[in-house]
């Protein structure tokens, strides 16, 4: 996971001008434009990084709500999946992996 | 008898702007191009991609005179996967100083990811600022999601202008359109 700074420090050797679409014309941003744009990006790009390194390992973030939600679905299915799950494996099985998901995404 | 067709433009919506990008630009920006003339409008993004490999989302702000209109943006949303059980209602998200079109992370990976969408805005209006979105789009995970959302910004301003932009890096190519369609 890079921080801000690592962010600031690529973006800036990948972009060393910037440019913005105003009424279909290119302007280059100006320096004090182009120093906020990439601290913007920068702040983005480090705070994505924070919610993709919870999603892989688990733990709590502000968004724990999306995220327990997508990271749930993959792991226990839909709900006819759930049901085909407590079908083929019984209810004590099935409380088992979704305690799994549950402890792994913890409220903020 | 008359009816909405025949007393309203004809139905005929009037391209005011293409904006096709050809080179990567951090934001794409329209200045002036609302006034009284309508209504109501339409914006088109065609096949918008970014830059940066993964973990992006596009933003939307409205602007006024040439500067961005900040305060907090609501935003409901309806989004479903084409290919997967992947699906929801997600209400009462709110962002400051922008709006998110997209909640699934994009960027450039083999699948093509790109965002199409259709963008039905109310600028001129004294009351709140209203919008509605129907985008279509590829995210990170492969998945292709439909996603209807509602944009607000309590805010009373008649605006004449918008911006889009990606969360981080630039938007590589697409096109954006506007058409006037109600007077």
């Amino acid at each position: 996971m890079a921080t801000k700074e690592e962010h600031i420090t690529r973006l800036k050797n990948e972009n060393g001008t910037l440019k913005k679409n105003v009424n279909g014309a290119e302007v280059q941003l100006t320096t004090d434009e182009y120093n906020a744009q990439i601290d913007e990006w920068a702040t983005n790009a480090a705070a994505q990084d924070a919610k993709d390194t919870v999603i892989t390992d688990g733990g709590s973030h502000a968004d724990y709500k999306a995220i327990r939600k997508d990271a749930y679905i993959k792991a226990v299915g839909d709900i006819p999946d759930q049901l085909d799950y407590i079908y083929h494996n019984g209810l004590d099985a099935w409380k088992v992996k979704i305690k799994e998901v549950k402890d792994k995404y913890t409220k903020p | 008898m008359s009816n909405y067709l025949g007393v309203e433009n004809k139905g005929n919506p009037v391209l005011l702007a293409k904006n096709p990008i050809s080179s990567a630009v951090s934001s794409i920006t329209f200045d002036g191009i609302f006034d009284d003339t309508f209504s109501e409008y339409w914006v088109t993004l065609y096949d918008i991609t970014v830059s940066a490999a993964s973990g992006i989302q596009v933003y939307f702000k409205w602007r006024n005179s040439g500067s961005d209109i900040t305060g907090t943006y609501y935003r409901d949303q309806i989004y479903a996967s084409m290919n997967s059980a992947n699906s929801g209602q997600p209400g009462n998200a709110t962002y400051t100083d922008y709006n998110a079109l997209t909640d699934f992370s994009f960027g450039t990976d083999a699948t093509r990811e790109a965002l199409n969408s259709i963008m039905y805005l109310f600028p001129r209006t004294a009351n709140m600022k209203f919008a509605i979105h129907d985008n279509l789009y590829t995210a990170d995970s492969s998945n292709t999601y439909m996603s209807y959302l509602f944009n607000v910004l309590d805010d009373t301003t008649k605006v004449d202008g918008f911006s889009i932009y990606p969360s981080s890096g630039n938007i590589a190519s697409g096109e954006v359109c506007i058409y006037g369609y109600k007077k």
